[in-house]
C-alpha cells in the first residue's frame, strides 16, 4: 500500500480555560479524529461551523495558540509531526489557503503578496503568469486588497499558497459567496494541482462543492470523525450514509428536502419597505448601482440573488439606514427613513462575529434589543447557559441565531438578511430559516434575503430578484 | 519552592505578583511615614559613611541616612507619578470621546495633539511649571499637562476604528444614544488601552520629575525628591561617594520597573484576551 502524506490518528485537542476566578477547565474541542491524504487525492472536511475544523488545520501546520495541548499523532510522509519541523514545512511543502480574506495585508499590493510567497525564479513572470491562469487580470497586481471584490481576493489568496509548489495543501473554507465562474476557476485549480501529485486538504462546511471537489469526504461533527464517505454515497435521500447525522446534513440541503415551502397567504396587508432609485458609487468613481429599486411587502420573503463583490452588501446598508446612498430614498410604511431611534428595519450581517461586541456576555448582548428573556430565544435553539459566555466561546451558527434573536425584537418590521447563512452548516441553516420565514408570516415582518446561492432562496422566497437586472450597471 | 510556583496556574502567579508588588508600593508609603524629623536630621559625626549595617545605603554629607532620605523620594515621586498620571489619564480620555462627537471636535483634539507633540517635551514641561509657580503644584500639572497628547492619539485611533464596527452600527440602528454607545461599547473598550497608557506614562512622569528637580526647575532643594538627590550627589561623586547616587538612582528604578509588572498581571487577570495566554 502507498504510504499516506498525512495521516492523523486519534487526533485530539484540549484548551484550558478560567471559569470563575482561579479555577482551570479543561474544554476538549476535537475528541476523536482520523483521516490521511494520499497523494494525487483531494479530501473534504465536512463539518458543522464551530467543531473545530479550522484547529485541525493549525494543528498540523503548528500555529495553534498557545494555551492549547494536544494528544495522538500527525504524520506527514510516514514521520511524526515535531514543532521543530513543522516550522520548517510550513510555507514550504504545507501550504495553507486561510479562511478569511482578512489574511491579506491591506497595505500591500496584491501582486507583492504573492511574489512574496514565490522562493526561486522570476518572481514577476511567475507571478504574471500565475494571475493569467486563474483569471485574474493583470492589473490586479497593483491593486491593493480593498479595491478587490471579494472573489478576487480570494483568488489572490489561494494563489499565494499554491504558488511555490508545497506537497500539501490546507483550504480552509476558500470557495464562500463565490459566483458559480470564481467557484469552478478554484475547483479546477485544486484538481489541476491534486492531478500533479499533491495532497489537498479541503475543509468546509459547504457540502455542495465538497462533492464537486472531492474524492472522499470525512463528516466531523462535536469533535469526532462520524463517517468517512466516498463522494457517490451523497445521492437520493442518502440511504448509502451510515450515520445519521450525515443524513440530516445532506437532507438539509436546500437542493433536497430543506424544509416545507409555505407560500405567502396573507397578501393585503398594508405598508411596504419601498427604495427608491438609489444610486451609490465609490470615490474613485465605479458605480455600483444606479436608479435601484425594490419594495418588500410585510410577511413577504423578496429573494436578492448575486454574486460576492456586486454591491449587495451596500445595498442592503443603505435599505437598513447604515449608509446614505447618493440619490434616491428609503420610504418606510409611507414615511422617509429615520436616522434616530429604533430604526424599524434591521440588517443581519455575515460574519456574526464581527456584528457582536467581543468584550460582552451574550446576555448583554440579548439586552442592547431587549430580547433576553423572549421565546425566541428557545424557538431559534438558543440555550440559557449561552447567555452567561463570551463571544469568542461559541461558534459561528451559535452567534448568527444571537444576532438574528437581537434584530427581531418587537419594534422590528423588516429584516435584511445578507448572506445570514453562508457562513453555516446546512443544518443549522435550515433552522434559522425555518423560524425567519414562521415570523414572517406570523409576525408580517417584510423580509429581504440576500445570497449568492439560488438554491436556497427558490426554497424560502416569494418572490426571486437578480441584482444584476435591478442594479442597472 | 521554584517548582511550587511553576505549579501554580497562571493566575494564581498574577495575583501573586500584584500582592508582591503592592506590599513593596506600600511599604514605600508607609516607610516614608516612619522616618521623621530624626532620621532626617543633621548629625555630623557620622557624615560621608559608607554602607553599613547602621546606614544600609550610607550618609551623605551632613550625615543624613540616605536610606531614609531615598524612601523619602520614593515616596515624594510616587505621589507625583501617580497625581500626574491619574490626571493626564483623564484628559486623555475626555479628549478622545469628545473625537467621536463631530467632525469638528476631532480636529481641534487633532490640532492640541499636534502643537503639544510639537513642543519640546522638556521645554514645554519647564514652562508650564514655572507659569503656574513651580513646586509641587507647579510639577504636577506641568507633568499632567504634558503626558496626555500620544495617549489620546492611542484613544483617538481605537474609537476611529470602533466607529466603523459592525456592532457600533447595529446599536445605532437599535436606537441607542452617542452617550449609550460611549458608555457601554467604547468605555469597556477602552479601559485597557487606558491602563496600559497609564503604566507606561507613570515611569515617564516620575523620570521627568527627576529630570527637571535635577536641573533645578522642579521640587524646591529642602524636599527629598530622588532627582534633588541625584542632583545634589553629583558634588560629591568625583571624590568616590558612589552610593550617593547608585543607591536613589537604583531604587527609583526598580519602582518603575515593579509599577511594570504589576500592570502587565493585572492586565492579565482582567483582559480576557490576555488571560488564557501563557
Amino acid at each position: 500500500m502507498e504510504m499516506p502524506l498525512l495521516e492523523v490518528n486519534d487526533f485530539s485537542l484540549t484548551f484550558r480555560t478560567y471559569e470563575r476566578g482561579l479555577r482551570e477547565k479543561e474544554l476538549t474541542v476535537i475528541r476523536k479524529l482520523n483521516m490521511n491524504i494520499k497523494r494525487s487525492e483531494i479530501v473534504a472536511v465536512v463539518g458543522a461551523s464551530g467543531s473545530g475544523k479550522s484547529l485541525l488545520a493549525n494543528a498540523i501546520l503548528g500555529i495553534l495558540p498557545e494555551h492549547v495541548h494536544t494528544n495522538g499523532e500527525i504524520k506527514y510522509k510516514g514521520r511524526v509531526l515535531e514543532r521543530r519541523e513543522q516550522e520548517k514545512l510550513r510555507g514550504k511543502e504545507i501550504c495553507l489557503i486561510p479562511q478569511s480574506v482578512n489574511a491579506l495585508d491591506p497595505l500591500m499590493k496584491t501582486g507583492k503578496q504573492v511574489r512574496h510567497s514565490i522562493k526561486k525564479g522570476n518572481r514577476h513572470e511567475i507571478q504574471r503568469s500565475i494571475f493569467r491562469k486563474v483569471g485574474l487580470p493583470i492589473e490586479a497586481g497593483e491593486k491593493y486588497p480593498f479595491e478587490l471584490s471579494g472573489g478576487m481576493a480570494r483568488r489572490v489568496l489561494a494563489i499565494s499558497a499554491f504558488v511555490d509548489n508545497p506537497e500539501l495543501i490546507i483550504a480552509d473554507e476558500p470557495t464562500p459567496g463565490m459566483d458559480p465562474a470564481a467557484l469552478q476557476e478554484t475547483i479546477s485549480i485544486l484538481k489541476q494541482l491534486a492531478g500533479a501529485g499533491k495532497g489537498i486538504l479541503f475543509i468546509t462546511h459547504d457540502i455542495d462543492t465538497a462533492l464537486k471537489l472531492a474524492d472522499k469526504v470525512v463528516v466531523f461533527n462535536k469533535g469526532e470523525t462520524i463517517e468517512e464517505a466516498s463522494v457517490d454515497a451523497f445521492s437520493g435521500t442518502g440511504e448509502k450514509l451510515k450515520h445519521p447525522f450525515t443524513k440530516n446534513l445532506w437532507n438539509s440541503m436546500p437542493q433536497n428536502k430543506f424544509l416545507p415551502i409555505k407560500k405567502i397567504t396573507n397578501r393585503d396587508i398594508q405598508g411596504e419597505l419601498k427604495a427608491q432609485e438609489l444610486c451609490y458609487s465609490y470615490p474613485q468613481g465605479s458605480t455600483l448601482f444606479h436608479e435601484l429599486s425594490l419594495t418588500i411587502k410585510p410577511g413577504e420573503i423578496v429573494g436578492l440573488h448575486g454574486y460576492s463583490g456586486s454591491g449587495k452588501t451596500t445595498m442592503a446598508k443603505i435599505i437598513a439606514g447604515y449608509l446614505k446612498p447618493e440619490e434616491g430614498r428609503v420610504i418606510i410604511d409611507g414615511h422617509p427613513s429615520q436616522t434616530r431611534g429604533h430604526s424599524p428595519v434591521q440588517l443581519v450581517w455575515q460574519h456574526p462575529e464581527k456584528a457582536i461586541n467581543p468584550r460582552w456576555k451574550l446576555k448583554k448582548v440579548l439586552q442592547e434589543s431587549g430580547m433576553e428573556n423572549s421565546p425566541l430565544l428557545d424557538e431559534l435553539g438558543i440555550k440559557k447557559e449561552w447567555l452567561e459566555r463570551w463571544p469568542s466561546e461559541l461558534s459561528g451558527g451559535e452567534l448568527q441565531r444571537i444576532c438574528v434573536a437581537r434584530a427581531l425584537n418587537k419594534h422590528t418590521k423588516y429584516l435584511i438578511a445578507d448572506e445570514m447563512t453562508t457562513m453555516l452548516d446546512t443544518v443549522t441553516q435550515a433552522k434559522i430559516w425555518q423560524v425567519v420565514i414562521k415570523l414572517a408570516r406570523e409576525r408580517n415582518l417584510g423580509v429581504l434575503a440576500i445570497s449568492h446561492d439560488h438554491a436556497l432562496l427558490d426554497r424560502i422566497s416569494d418572490v426571486i430578484v437578480d441584482f444584476k437586472d435591478i442594479s442597472n450597471v | 519552592m521554584i517548582s511550587n510556583i511553576r505549579s501554580l496556574s497562571l493566575r494564581q502567579r498574577a495575583l501573586l505578583t500584584i500582592t508582591l508588588s503592592v506590599l513593596f508600593l506600600l511599604s514605600i508609603a508607609i516607610g516614608s511615614f516612619l522616618f521623621g524629623e530624626d532620621e532626617l536630621a543633621i548629625q555630623m559625626q557620622n557624615k560621608n559613611s559608607s554602607p553599613s549595617l547602621s546606614h544600609w545605603f550610607g550618609t551623605d554629607w551632613l550625615g543624613r541616612d540616605m536610606f531614609a532620605r531615598t524612601v523619602d523620594g520614593l515616596a515624594l515621586s510616587l505621589g507625583v507619578g501617580l497625581l500626574a498620571s491619574s490626571i493626564s489619564v483623564v484628559i486623555a480620555l475626555i479628549l478622545s470621546l469628545l473625537t467621536m462627537w463631530s467632525e469638528w471636535a476631532d480636529r481641534i483634539v487633532t490640532w492640541f495633539i499636534d502643537l503639544f507633540l510639537s513642543v519640546p517635551h522638556l521645554v514645554l514641561l519647564i514652562l508650564i511649571s514655572f507659569s503656574l509657580g513651580g513646586g509641587f503644584k507647579g510639577v504636577v500639572l506641568g507633568l499632567a499637562f504634558t503626558h496626555w497628547p500620544s495617549l489620546t492619539r492611542i484613544l483617538r485611533g481605537e474609537i476611529l476604528q470602533m466607529k466603523t464596527a459592525e456592532y457600533v452600527g447595529i446599536s445605532k440602528q437599535l436606537g441607542k444614544s452617542k452617550w449609550w454607545v460611549a458608555r457601554y461599547h467604547f468605555l469597556p473598550h477602552l479601559i485597557p488601552q487606558l491602563f496600559v497608557g497609564f503604566l507606561l506614562m507613570f515611569p515617564h512622569a516620575i523620570l521627568h520629575e527627576a529630570s527637571i528637580t535635577f536641573l533645578g526647575f522642579g521640587l524646591p532643594a529642602e524636599q527629598p525628591a530622588i532627582g534633588v538627590i541625584l542632583s545634589e550627589s553629583m558634588r560629591y561623586l568625583s571624590v568616590g561617594m558612589w552610593w550617593l547616587a547608585f543607591f536613589p538612582g537604583l531604587s527609583l528604578l526598580l519602582m518603575v520597573g515593579i509599577f511594570d509588572r504589576l500592570g502587565h498581571s493585572l492586565q492579565k487577570l482582567l483582559d480576557p484576551f490576555q488571560g488564557q495566554k501563557r
